[in-house]
């Protein structure tokens, strides 16, 4: 072993080299980093749900749609000045790049019986200039089943609804957001609303971008400042920082050419990278300051620096490596390519540590004013923690677990949540405004009811559209859900206008003419509402999913595919889809992903403490102060009624890998104490005395810097960095107390301590 | 409207012939497209459309057009015999009547329809049943070569189009167009009408293949033209709302 370390030592200077050298590249990589929060991001890929939406998009076509509520008070929509203002919006909306349909009142084909004609058509052929032509085409609305989905009903304000380009990508997309923000902004006499999952997007790529910019600095700033506290030197603390900015620039740059872009999970791997990467180049450095007391050299003290951290340096950065690849047993994709990138990226920092600082230690040469930094007075806290352990180990252990069961007692009440708008500050525009626009039009979120009769025409048959009116009707009397648009309600205005004044019913009276009618309008928007087969249709309707938390609105779907069954029976196959739809039905593979996540850690952590510490009864006891505190923070989720959501549910791995540090250290220390000393306690003391000072300032650096995700704006954010400090602080009180009390209780297995 | 106007399946069905004209203004050579598509008293002609969704999925369908001077169009589909007898009728440009034979009855269909898709296809009702370019377009040169003239046609009433421009490759030899390209207020091509398979008919070339492409959506709907005759002496009474209504196929 000495041997590889004199050798690394020897090639520092050329290795440093290459790695300043691979840092350009991944550098440049890293500059072209680009953003993606859409909601197909975030979609389990082999979910079946996701399959039968992909199928419904491609059939019927996207719901990549921006809801744009138009407030037309006091005028209200129908006056002239009102809807010259709706034909402009809309004339500059379809003018956007990337934008391939507005439909508004301005926009939109209607077919009508007029003046005993049928009259096929725009609704509004131009802008109304005198009351009498509002007024028809306030009739033309009245007399339409579709055309009410675009008015509020208290006709104060009105719905434009931007398709964008399916084949933008993220970035283009949020650019087409930005445009809508700014043109309707620049709109006088109206107020608007904007909802929808681009609009999400786009909001939260803003939120990331503040947020990333504002945790890099912040805990840069963290990462020199404890440094330099540790090290007692400023100019010691800029090697660190080194260390993790090369680790960063390989990470993202890697991140980049693999194909992954950014969002709100995946976004927080720098500033994590950070805050945890500096680790081994303090532990490094401080070492290497102890070393040169006795050291001929730097070259030798460096060496024995080596010799003395390397290998715990290597096992915490592999026991943190496999609670971040723990996450990839997850299957939301966000989760996944975390775990992946940051479990490579702690790696990473290992290496840069590895090279890097020996390196510019050999460079540098020996500094005068070095102080040993094992040189320090003990700390008296720490003797009293000591104290406390070694007299009262048995009150210590059952104090603890009582306070550990009372906290873990909240798990029963930890809710899962994946509605993305609860991550917003009530005030946000995003959620005020989808908040209007499900006042006023039912629902934000989009929903397809998805109806296949399984035979051509079934789903023209006059029989299966009046259940559709039927079930339509059950959805604008249910609390949270808009009536949506059908192939009835195209067909009754189709069949309406063609009946003329005879008399009859407000549906086709055979299959046969509703085929027929349905030659009539516009085959784009035939295709969105019903197959070419005439065998499945859909209903496009929206919920009230931004109001809703995700209990609510499955209760709400439920009771939606009730009435379902009990309106078609087993005359159509009946499936809900859509993004929202997707979301909602995400939970079940968090809590999935969070068990089977725990599971591989677990493992994995228990047969790396024991392979390290030679001992499985030592690696099962090694295991406490990493099971207490998840079970805490599961408890606190709970009690404080923080949701398990995509960035909490990675919490417990995480906290697991950074935890168990400390736990080797501890344990690692013992054990060499324990070599030729027969009294565990003196050990323990001395073990403390030597360990706990690191253990407690590099948990307290961890802990502030988990807490500077506090500062964002984005809720789940916060409570994933509150949380996971919290779970961290914990961890240190089980590895300074729970820890020696249980080890004072049952001993350690006879001749556990390191001979060598 | 839907649409653009303009081009008419009379001129793509081969409705026109070639001229010997050969105006050099964008003014005149846009009249020689139209000259060249009333020159024959009557037409009939027989088109077998497939319409593809963009998505895999067709339908084919079979109809036929009846003409008889520049006003009059009579359209009826024979199969599938789902929309057998289905048909539409133009008199004059204000007046269209639609007749679904599950309704018994024709209706009036306002005007503004000419511009609309055309019974599920993606031709318009003008493309179907209009002739002429002149009354509506102001004409500009864009290019010319060996074989084409490209004239860019901008509408003397935007309001009534949804197209920004259009962009006509027009023949030299004969004053076809084969090529007329639609563009949106950005610049951007959204909808392309292309016809070739040109040959003669009688005394006149005829573009035997039709399509018609739009971009946006993907949809395509292609045209195959035949059994065209010129000048078999139409009946005027072919062109009445009772004959709309019969149900059989032929005239």
């Amino acid at each position: 072993m000495h041997g590889i370390h004199s050798l690394l030592v020897k090639l520092s200077v050329p290795l440093m080299v290459v790695a300043l050298l691979t840092a350009i590249p991944a550098g440049l990589a890293a500059s072209r980093i680009e953003t993606n929060n859409t909601i197909d991001t975030f979609l389990v890929r082999d979910d079946p749900g996701l399959a039968y939406y992909r199928q419904t998009t491609d059939r019927f076509g996207g719901d990549l749609l921006v809801y744009i509520s138009m407030d037309l008070a006091p005028a209200g929509v129908f006056e002239p000045v009102s809807l010259a203002r709706v034909d402009e919006v809309s004339r500059s909306l379809a003018a956007l790049d990337g934008v391939v349909r507005v439909s508004s009142l301005a926009t939109t084909d209607a077919i009508f019986d007029r003046d005993g004609m049928v009259e096929p058509g725009p609704l509004m052929e131009r802008v109304p200039t005198s009351a009498a032509e509002v007024a028809a085409i306030e009739d033309k609305v009245d007399w339409s089943a579709l055309l009410p989905w675009y008015v509020a009903p208290d006709r104060q304000a009105t719905l434009l609804v931007v398709e964008a380009d399916p084949d933008l990508g993220a970035v283009e997309l949020n650019r087409v957001i930005g445009s809508i923000h700014e043109l309707v902004e620049g709109v006088p006499g109206a107020e608007f609303a904007l909802a929808g999952n681009p609009v999400f997007a786009e909001a939260v790529d803003r939120f990331n971008a503040r947020d990333q910019q504002l945790f890099s600095g912040l805990m840069l700033l963290l990462v020199l400042v404890s440094s330099a506290l540790w090290l007692r030197r400023l100019s010691s603390a800029v090697l660190p920082m080194a260390v993790v900015l090369i680790t960063v620039t390989w990470t993202t740059g890697l991140f980049v050419v693999t194909g992954h872009m950014t969002n709100w999970i995946t976004g927080i791997i720098s500033p994590l990278l950070f805050l945890i990467g500096t680790a081994s180049a303090v532990h490094l450095l401080s070492a290497y300051r102890d070393a040169l007391a006795s050291a001929a050299s730097p070259r030798e003290a460096i060496t024995a620096a080596l010799g003395r951290v390397a290998a715990p340096c290597f096992f915490t950065s592999l026991t943190t490596a496999a609670g971040f690849a723990s996450l990839t047993a997850n299957q939301v994709m966000p989760v996944r390519v975390f775990g992946i990138f940051a479990c490579i990226g702690v790696m990473l920092a290992f290496v840069a540590t590895m090279v890097m600082v020996p390196a510019v230690l050999g460079l540098a040469g020996r500094v005068a004013g070095h102080r040993p930094v094992a040189a320090r007075p003990p700390s008296r806290a720490l003797a009293r923690v000591d104290a406390l352990v070694q007299r009262r180990p048995g009150a210590v252990v059952v104090v603890s677990l009582l306070v550990v069961a009372a906290l873990t007692s909240g798990v029963g009440f930890v809710r899962v949540e994946t509605n993305n708008l609860k991550y917003f500050r009530p005030s946000a525009p995003l959620v005020r405004h989808s908040l209007e626009i499900e006042g006023r039009y039912g629902g934000s979120a989009p929903l397809d009811i998805v109806l296949d009769t399984g035979r051509p025409d079934g789903a023209i048959e006059p029989e299966f559209l009046a259940r559709v009116e039927q079930l339509q009707d059950r959805l604008d009397r249910t609390d949270g859900m808009a009536r949506g648009i059908s192939v009835a309600d195209l067909l009754s205005d189709l069949h309406r206008a063609m009946r003329g004044d005879r008399p009859g019913g407000d549906l086709p009276t055979s299959a046969l003419a509703a085929y027929q009618l349905l030659m009539l309008p516009d085959p784009d928007m035939v295709d969105r509402i019903v197959d070419t087969d005439r065998a499945v249709t859909r209903i496009s309707t929206r919920f009230a999913g931004a109001s809703m938390g995700l209990k609510q609105s499955r209760v709400l779907l439920d009771r939606v595919e009730t009435d379902c069954a009990e309106v078609f029976g087993d005359t159509a196959d009946v499936r809900l889809t859509g993004s929202s739809v997707l979301f909602i039905d995400m939970d079940r593979y968090l809590v999935r992903g969070q068990i089977r996540s725990l599971c591989v850690v677990l493992a994995v952590v228990y047969v790396l403490l024991s392979a390290l510490l030679r001992s499985a009864r030592m690696g099962l006891l090694a295991m406490i102060p990493n099971v207490l505190p998840i079970s805490v923070m599961l408890g606190l989720m709970g009690w404080l009624d923080l949701p398990l959501d995509g960035l909490t549910v990675m919490i417990a791995c995480i906290a697991v890998g950074i935890g168990v540090d400390d736990t080797i250290h501890y344990l690692h220390r013992l054990r060499r104490e324990l070599a030729g000393e027969p009294d565990l306690g003196r050990a323990m003391s001395r073990t403390l005395a030597a360990v706990g000072r690191p253990i407690v300032f590099t948990s307290a650096v961890l802990t502030v810097g988990f807490w500077i995700f506090c500062v964002s704006d984005f809720l789940g954010t916060r409570n994933f960095g509150f949380l996971t400090g919290v779970t961290l602080v914990v961890a240190l009180v089980t590895d300074l107390l729970v820890l020696p009390a249980v080890l004072r209780l049952v001993g350690v297995p006879a001749g556990w301590g390191r001979q060598d | 409207m839907r649409l653009e106007a303009a081009c008419t399946i009379g001129i793509a069905l081969g409705l026109v012939w070639a001229s010997s004209a050969h105006a050099q203004d964008p003014a005149g050579i846009l009249a020689e497209v139209d000259r060249a598509a009333a020159r024959s008293m009557d037409v009939t002609t027989t088109l077998e459309i497939t319409v593809h969704d963009g998505r895999g999925n067709q339908v084919e369908r079979l109809l036929r057009v009846w003409q008889k001077g520049d006003d009059r169009r009579l359209v009826r589909f024979l199969e599938p015999a789902r929309v057998a007898g289905v048909g539409l009728l133009v008199t004059d440009a204000d007046t269209i009547h639609l007749y679904l034979p599950t309704y018994e009855r024709t209706r009036r269909v306002s005007g503004k329809a000419r511009g609309d898709a055309f019974m599920g296809t993606n031709f318009t009702v003008d493309e179907l049943t209009r002739m002429g370019f002149a009354a509506e377009y102001r004409a500009e040169f864009v290019s010319s070569s060996d074989t084409h003239h490209v004239l860019r046609l901008i509408p003397l009433e935007p309001r009534d189009h949804t197209h920004a421009h259009a962009e006509m490759h027009v023949r030299r030899e004969d004053h076809l167009f084969d090529r007329l390209d639609y563009f949106d207020e950005r610049g951007e091509l959204f909808r392309q009408l292309l016809l070739g398979d040109v040959r003669p008919e009688g005394p006149h070339p005829v573009a035997h293949h039709i399509e018609i492409q739009d971009l946006q959506s993907g949809r395509r709907t292609v045209a195959v033209v035949r059994d065209v005759a010129f000048d078999t002496g139409l009946d005027d009474s072919l062109f009445t709302t009772g004959e709309l209504m019969r149900l059989h196929t032929t005239p």
